[in-house]
C-alpha cells in the first residue's frame, strides 16, 4: 500500500502544552467555539424582578482538528487519559487558559483518509 | 446582635449589584474551591440544641486524607462564609456559620463534612450528679445558666465582650430582665446535660437560646427593634401563611416553691384568658420541672402571665421565601411583610423566629410571627403636622 503523506496545516496556530518542553501546534477548523458557562441561581420574585447570582465563571473551548501527526496525537491522547493540567493559547499573544481536555472519548483517532499517518479529532477543553 | 459589614455591603446586596462569594476554610486554609455542595445554615429560636450543617467536596486526589491522618482535625473550627466582592477594596465577608467537625464520610471521589456549632459541647457535658446536685435557691435564671454553661459546660466565664463563648451584651440585657422583675428560681439539678438545663430555662423563661455568629446568645423579646427588612413583591419569591389550633393556650398553671426533701410543691399559680376559653373552650397547661422551679408566686406568675399575653388566640405564622438579597437575617429582627393577599398585621410588622439559609441556591426562607412581638415606638412626623416637617 502507497502511503500519500500531506503536509497541509491551515489556519492559526494555537499552542496546547504543559510546560516549554512538553507542547503541542494545533491547527483548529472554522468549527472552533468558546462556550463559557457560567455558574449561577437565578432567582424571580413574584414582581417579576430578577436576582441573579453568579458565582463562577467555567471556560470550554471545543474545535475539530486534521491533518495531526501520529506524534502530537499521542501526546494529546495521553494528557487526557491522565487527566493532566494544560496550558492553551493562541501564537503570538499572551493570553493562557488552564485547561485539561474534557473529551468523553479519545480526543483524537481517526484516520484523514487517504492518508494513513495523519489524524483527525475533536479537542474539547474545559477550565478547572 | 449585627453583623459587621459597611453600608455598602447591604446595599449591594439588595441591589444585586456586587460579585457574590462563598468561602469554607479549616481551620485558616481556604477550601472553597473544592466544593460541590453548599450546605443550608438554620436557626431557630427555642430549638436550644446544635445546629449542624453538611458541606461536600471534592476529594478525587484524596486531599482531605489529612482529617483521616491526624484525626485532631476534627476539633479545629470551620467557618462558611458569605460576601460580595467591592470593586476596589475586595472581599467583605461575614461568618455564616461556626463549627467544629462532627462526622467525616469519604465516599468514592467525595469528601462529606458535617459540622456542629458550639452548641455541641454543652451536650457533652453533664451538671450535677447523684452524690453532688447543682442545688441553689433563690437564684435568677440567668445566673443558673451563667453557672451550668461556664462550670460546667467549660465556657468562658469573661464577663465582657471580650467573652470568646458566650454574647455578653445579649446575656446582660438578658440577665436584666430576671433582675428587673425580680424573678428567682431554685435549682436541683443531677445527671442532665447542659443542654436540658438550657432548654428547660429557654422554656421555664419563655427565652431564646441559640448559637449566632459563634457565641451563645440569650434572648427574652420585648420591644422589636424599630430598624428592620422589608420583604415584598420585589423580594418575596414564596409566601404561605398558617394557623394551628394547638397554639391555643388559655389557662397556664405554674408550679413552685419545690421542696426537694419531701417531693412537695409549695405553691400554684395560674393564669388564664376569659375571652379565649369562651371562644375556643379550655385549653389547659402546666409548667412544672423538680430540676428548676420558681420559688415565690411573683416569680411563677410572671411566666404564666407571659404565656397568656401570647397563647389566648391562634397566630399567624408566616413563611417567607426569597432571594439572599433581602439580607443577612437574625433570630428576633422586625420584619416589615408587604402583602396584598393575605390579611396581615395592620402595621404589618412581625418579628423573625428562625430562618434557614440555602447557600447553594442563595435562598433565604423565613419564618416570622407576631407571638412576641411589640410594636417599637416610631414617631410620625406626617400623622403630627402633615407636612413632613416635625414643629
Amino acid at each position: 500500500m502507497a502511503f500519500i503523506v500531506s503536509s497541509l496545516q491551515p489556519g492559526e496556530c494555537y499552542i496546547l502544552f504543559v510546560d516549554s518542553t512538553s507542547s503541542v501546534s494545533l491547527y483548529p477548523n472554522w468549527d472552533y467555539e468558546k462556550a463559557d458557562k457560567k455558574i449561577e441561581n437565578v432567582h424571580y420574585t413574584r414582581s417579576g424582578r430578577k436576582y441573579s447570582y453568579k458565582w463562577a465563571l467555567t471556560t470550554k473551548v471545543k474545535f475539530t482538528v486534521e491533518n495531526v501527526t501520529s506524534s502530537t496525537m499521542a501526546m494529546v491522547n495521553t494528557w487526557w487519559a491522565s487527566n493532566q493540567n494544560l496550558l492553551f493559547m493562541r501564537q503570538d499573544t499572551t493570553d493562557i487558559f488552564s485547561c485539561q481536555l474534557s473529551n468523553k472519548k479519545t480526543p483524537i483517532g481517526k484516520f484523514v483518509e487517504p492518508y494513513m499517518d495523519e489524524y483527525l479529532g475533536t479537542i474539547e477543553l474545559e477550565s478547572y | 446582635m449585627t453583623y459587621n459589614v459597611t453600608s455598602w455591603f447591604n446595599s449591594a446586596l439588595l441591589d444585586n449589584s456586587a460579585d457574590i462569594v462563598r468561602k469554607f476554610l479549616i481551620y485558616t486554609t481556604d477550601y472553597s474551591e473544592r466544593v460541590t455542595r453548599w450546605p443550608r445554615v438554620k436557626n431557630s429560636w427555642n430549638g436550644v440544641k446544635p445546629q449542624s450543617i453538611t458541606i461536600e467536596l471534592a476529594n478525587e486526589d484524596n486531599l482531605f486524607s489529612f482529617i483521616q491522618t491526624d484525626k485532631t482535625n476534627l476539633s479545629k473550627n470551620c467557618y462558611i462564609k458569605l460576601g460580595l466582592t467591592h470593586p476596589q477594596s475586595g472581599d467583605e465577608l461575614v461568618t455564616m456559620f461556626t463549627g467544629t467537625m462532627d462526622k467525616v464520610t469519604y465516599s468514592k471521589g467525595s469528601c462529606r463534612i458535617t459540622l456542629k456549632d458550639k452548641f455541641k459541647q454543652l451536650t457533652e457535658r453533664v451538671v450535677g450528679n447523684e452524690d453532688l446536685p447543682m442545688s441553689l435557691s433563690n437564684q435568677l435564671p440567668s445566673d443558673i445558666a451563667w453557672t451550668a454553661i461556664t462550670c460546667y459546660g467549660g465556657f468562658s466565664d469573661v464577663q465582657s465582650v471580650s467573652n470568646a463563648d458566650i454574647n455578653w451584651t445579649d446575656f446582660e440585657d438578658w440577665a436584666a430582665v430576671f433582675s428587673g422583675d425580680n424573678v428567682l428560681v431554685g435549682v436541683n439539678i443531677k445527671d442532665k446535660k447542659v443542654s436540658e438545663v438550657l432548654k428547660t430555662i429557654s422554656r421555664y423563661t419563655m427565652s431564646a437560646i441559640y448559637v449566632e455568629n459563634g457565641k451563645l446568645t440569650f434572648k427574652r423579646f420585648s420591644l422589636a427593634d424599630s430598624s428592620y427588612n422589608t420583604f415584598n413583591d420585589d423580594t418575596i419569591i414564596d409566601v404561605s401563611l398558617s394557623i394551628d389550633d394547638e397554639d391555643i393556650i388559655n389557662r397556664q398553671y405554674v408550679y413552685g416553691s419545690y421542696d426537694v426533701d419531701s417531693d412537695y410543691w409549695g405553691l400554684q399559680v395560674y393564669e388564664e384568658s376569659a375571652n379565649s376559653i369562651t371562644n375556643y373552650g379550655v385549653r389547659e397547661q402546666i409548667e412544672k420541672y423538680n430540676s428548676i422551679w420558681y420559688v415565690d408566686s411573683p416569680s411563677a406568675i410572671n411566666l404564666a402571665q407571659r404565656i397568656m399575653s401570647i397563647s389566648g388566640n391562634p397566630y399567624d405564622r408566616i413563611s417567607i421565601e426569597s432571594p439572599i438579597a433581602v439580607g443577612l437575617v437574625h433570630i428576633g429582627d422586625t420584619i416589615a411583610f408587604q402583602d396584598t393577599f393575605f390579611n396581615g398585621a395592620t402595621d404589618g410588622m412581625y418579628r423573625l423566629m428562625d430562618y434557614d439559609i440555602d447557600l447553594d441556591k442563595a435562598l433565604v426562607k423565613v419564618n416570622v410571627d407576631r407571638t412576641q412581638f411589640g410594636s417599637p415606638f416610631t414617631l410620625d412626623i406626617s400623622a403630627l403636622d402633615g407636612t413632613d416637617v416635625l414643629i
